[in-house]
């Protein structure tokens, strides 16, 4: 058996922190979303690799650092499954994947209908779908006000400019999926039909 | 100076240069590209540190499924092929997050080269075996492992909610 051979712990520790200087460079500096997910991808390698590295340098009798490791690996795939989806979202909302346009829930200097229910209306009609049983407050305000643009004023400003950008949901929503979700799709109707019925 | 240390600066160079091809390449599939070669030169490197089964599973999560989700992200999202501009923020946002970046090395490496950096590690390839890491992760690490797999459940269902679209949060 020869002897097991000796690595330097100094080159690993610089390789981790320069891969981590590069995953700020890279959520920093991208505007793309996808290429800002490359980004964070690089900086959980850079943990992944201390991890790896300390793991090695202590001789850990519990395997600590190779088994968070794996662990980590798992939260990235989860992790960019799930931003994945997010990614299709805003690319469905403003026809493109920067992330600087992403205003919907940002703070506007200006918002764009500054008149009172305008601000009191989002909050109050979104508890009032979600939950049957509401605090009296929210039941009075709960006036159903134009629901679908004053409920996100971000949407609702990006979405004129680009008529095109979401051509899916009424061809999609009324053949294919009103039989599957029957029940869901009909008590949140049930919630909501009070409020079509006083337009 | 061995041929192990020279076999990991190899490697330290391929990843640190392909991730730098990564974060700054003017063109989207060329970045996912280049984060091919970086993570799958990383799991040299973790060969090289005795971790054996990490760097298979880094080979077959990470090349094989997160980039793989990137470039459907890319192709789904109708990234532009070719050279493009605005992929990038402007001039003085990048100098700034290279600044940042900079920092951050310097922060991180400084200190883990100070306070750890005389080691030397003994490579023990027979600890990143298969037989003492199944061991270790299902024996002493098994109840943040089942906690795992509730939070792969969770973005699943997560992901499918919010890629469903519109009108689970919009009542017309």
């Amino acid at each position: 058996m020869i002897d097991p051979p000796v690595v330097d712990a100094a080159g690993p520790y610089v390789l981790a922190s320069v891969l981590a200087g590069l995953g700020v460079y890279g959520l920093l500096a991208r505007r793309n979303a996808v290429l800002v997910l490359v980004g964070a991808e690089l900086l959980l390698n850079a943990v992944t690799l201390l991890l790896v590295t300390a793991d090695a340098a202590a001789a850990d009798p519990l395997l600590g650092g190779q088994v968070l490791t794996l662990f980590i690996i798992t939260i990235a795939a989860a992790e960019i499954g799930l931003a994945l989806a997010v990614v299709l979202l805003l690319f469905r909302r403003t026809s493109g994947s920067d992330v600087r346009e992403a205003r919907s829930l940002g703070e506007t200097a200006r918002p764009p209908t500054p008149s009172v229910p305008a601000r009191r209306d989002p909050p109050a009609s979104r508890t009032g779908q979600g939950h049957s049983a509401g605090s009296p407050s929210s039941s009075s305000s709960r006036r159903c006000s134009p629901p679908s643009s004053v409920s996100r004023p971000g949407a609702a400003r990006a979405r004129p400019p680009s008529p095109s950008a979401r051509p899916v949901p009424p061809p999609r929503s009324s053949p294919l999926s009103s039989r599957p979700r029957a029940p869901g799709a009909g008590a949140r109707r049930g919630q909501a039909s009070p409020c079509s019925v006083r337009h | 100076m061995n041929g192990v240390d020279v076999v990991m600066a190899a490697l330290a160079v391929l990843v640190a240069g392909s991730g730098l091809a990564a974060v700054t390449s003017r063109q989207v599939v060329h970045a996912a590209l280049w984060l091919v070669v970086s993570l799958g030169s990383l799991a040299g490197v973790y060969l090289v540190l005795g971790a054996e089964v990490v760097a298979l599973v880094q080979v077959l999560v990470y090349v094989g499924a997160v980039v793989v989700l990137v470039l459907f992200a890319l192709m789904l999202t109708r990234a532009p092929i070719g050279r493009s501009d605005d992929l990038d923020s402007p001039r003085a946002v990048r100098i700034g997050a290279a600044v940042a970046g900079l920092a951050t090395t310097a922060l991180v490496g400084g200190s883990l080269l100070l306070a750890v950096g005389d080691d030397e590690i003994v490579v023990r390839g027979e600890r990143g075996q298969a037989q003492p890491v199944g061991e270790a992760l299902f024996g002493s690490w098994v109840l943040p492992f089942e906690l795992l797999s509730l939070l792969l459940l969770a973005a699943l269902v997560g992901a499918l909610a919010v890629s469903r679209g519109d009108d689970a949060g919009d009542p017309s």
